[in-house]
């Protein structure tokens, strides 16, 4: 348990230390702020623009959609900010750099993570919660403990999820030099399907997205749930435990892999 | 003109040379074209599948897969080979040689998104008509002016990439540019939904503006709404206009051209 405790604060230390690095460019900085906030209003300005021209989406509305999206976004903006260095980790393998994070006591993973810490995010993530909170009070769902847990599990699983998803990116790299764009494809995918209903696609695409790579699952449902929405999949009752399982069931097995990755690591260069 | 076709076959071999890329890409752009398929799908659900500001359904998932096949060809994301060259001082010397600066580029250009055509259009188009069952062109004419129109979107995207590059000569910092030119080059342009989809007076403004060149010309063309004539009359006007923009920044950005080093 020390251990860990004193490895956690090392890692925390180079994060703020890549941090600190980065407020040094502030212009720099302010520019993709802005640019990641326009990303989302652009977004959320389409959703709303939909639903000028359509009256409802699955059987959700406007403001039901509006807050699924925003707890999608919270989640996912939260992991790739967790995970930034995680991106770096095909370019370290590539060139032999690997090796510094072996050489060093702190945990791989934890290193591997900090390797790029970017608060950029934090202008969506902030932007994301003020959605959130604005659909909340236009949907109106009651607060019990229920309500709190539902919340609490789609934010731990979504985050847990996605910041495996993005761990499986950096795990192909040390068997292949190819790309990762297929795992890209899987993470952003993945945020942006989470933002819409899943009963709305289809049967073979959904059973990817929830018994495989569980995205599509725990969010969504917990959502359902809170909103008191029609379950047109039936697994409702089910849902607020078998979510979680699922992660749980996709993090072990990231994390076997993960190992089984460095194990084959064999550096490169001079 | 036989040095522009050489330059243009060496960048689509270029192209042609990452393949492992090339399907990981095409993967992508299935998975989107999915999703947003299924969620364009859902909402034409709640209406019946009846028909929007002239667009049915069928149309507007033609549109999602079409938009997906034309990503790379247009290339709207992440071009900033001419920045490059300025941030460097390599354009130093692209300026000497004895071929025009616009046309070595431009050909660059056509030789990269011919081979995407192959590569990613063809295929793209190929698995939206197997999972979503989108229209085929209605005619012969149909492919053929839908080919014209991507090719003066790529000439139209190209220009526009050309002015954002050449921001360099300004800006150290082109993220700033980038995050800016997306809202405009996506949402605008009717990648996310076509633009008779946007409200009054954002619709009228987004057709008069070039970004519309890029994405609703082909989508026009291929699904035949519109005079095929006047989408690309339309396009050729914003390359000209857009051209002699290219020209007039390009000539004061040469004067504040400082290259250090020997």
């Amino acid at each position: 348990m020390r251990e860990w405790r004193e490895e956690l604060g090392l890692a925390w230390r180079i994060a703020r230390m890549r941090v600190s690095a980065q407020m040094q460019f502030q212009g720099s900085f302010l520019l993709q702020l802005i640019g990641n906030c326009i990303l989302t209003i652009m977004e959320v300005v389409a959703i709303v623009i939909f639903f000028q021209r359509f009256p409802s989406l699955g059987g959700w509305t406007l403001n039901e959609i509006l807050l699924l999206y925003a707890m999608s976004a919270i989640t996912f903006e939260i992991a790739d900010t967790i995970q930034n260095g995680l991106d770096l980790v095909p370019g370290r393998v590539r060139s032999g750099d690997f090796d510094t994070l072996m050489t060093r006591p702190v945990s791989i993973y934890l290193q591997a993570m900090v390797l790029d810490v970017s608060i950029r995010h934090v202008g969506k993530t902030l932007l994301a919660i003020g959605l959130f909170a604005w659909a909340w009070t236009r949907t109106d769902p009651s607060l019990t403990i229920a309500t709190l847990l539902l919340l609490l599990s789609a934010l731990l699983c979504g985050i847990a999820l996605f910041v495996a998803i993005f761990t499986l990116g950096a795990i192909v790299s040390f068997w292949t030099v190819g790309s990762i764009e297929i795992v890209n494809a899987v993470s952003y995918g993945g945020s942006d399907l989470a933002q819409y209903p899943i009963h709305i696609y289809r049967q073979w695409f959904r059973t990817v997205f929830i018994w495989l790579i569980p995205v599509g699952f725990v969010i969504y449902y917990p959502m359902l749930i809170i909103l008191d929405k029609p379950d047109p999949l039936g697994f409702a009752p089910a849902a607020p435990f078998l979510g979680p399982l699922l992660t749980f069931a996709f993090v072990i097995v990231i994390g076997w892999l993960w190992r089984r990755g460095v194990n084959h690591y064999h550096s490169t260069g001079s | 003109m036989r040095v522009y076709l050489e330059i243009a076959i060496l960048a689509s071999r270029q192209q042609i040379a990452y393949r492992a890329a090339m399907l990981a890409g095409l993967f992508t752009n299935s998975v989107f074209g999915v999703i947003l398929g299924s969620v364009m799908l859902g909402f034409y659900g709640s209406i019946d599948n009846g028909s929007v500001n002239g667009w049915s359904a069928d149309d507007a998932i033609t549109l999602i897969w079409i938009n997906q096949s034309l990503l790379m060809v247009v290339y709207l994301w992440g071009w900033w080979d001419v920045s490059n060259t300025i941030q460097s001082g390599s354009i130093a010397n692209d300026f000497l040689r004895p071929i025009s600066w616009y046309g070595m580029w431009l050909s660059r250009d056509f030789g990269r998104a011919l081979a995407t055509v192959f590569l990613r259009m063809i295929p793209t188009l190929a698995i939206g008509w197997l999972l979503f069952d989108i229209t085929l062109p209605a005619s012969l004419a149909r492919v053929g002016w839908f080919l014209v129109a991507v090719a003066l979107a790529v000439w139209v995207s190209f220009s526009i990439r050309l002015l954002t590059n050449l921001a360099a000569f300004w800006l150290i910092d082109h993220r700033g540019i980038a995050a800016i030119s997306i809202v405009f080059t996506t949402f605008l342009s009717g990648m996310i939904m076509p633009i008779d989809f946007f409200p009054e007076p954002l619709r009228t403004i987004a057709q008069f503006l070039p970004f519309q060149a890029i994405t609703m010309a082909p989508n026009n063309a291929y699904l035949g709404k519109g005079d095929p004539l006047l989408i690309v009359a339309t396009q050729l006007f914003w390359i000209v206009v857009l051209a002699l923009l290219c020209a007039q920044v390009l000539k004061r950005g040469e004067r504040r051209l400082v290259v250090q080093g020997g």
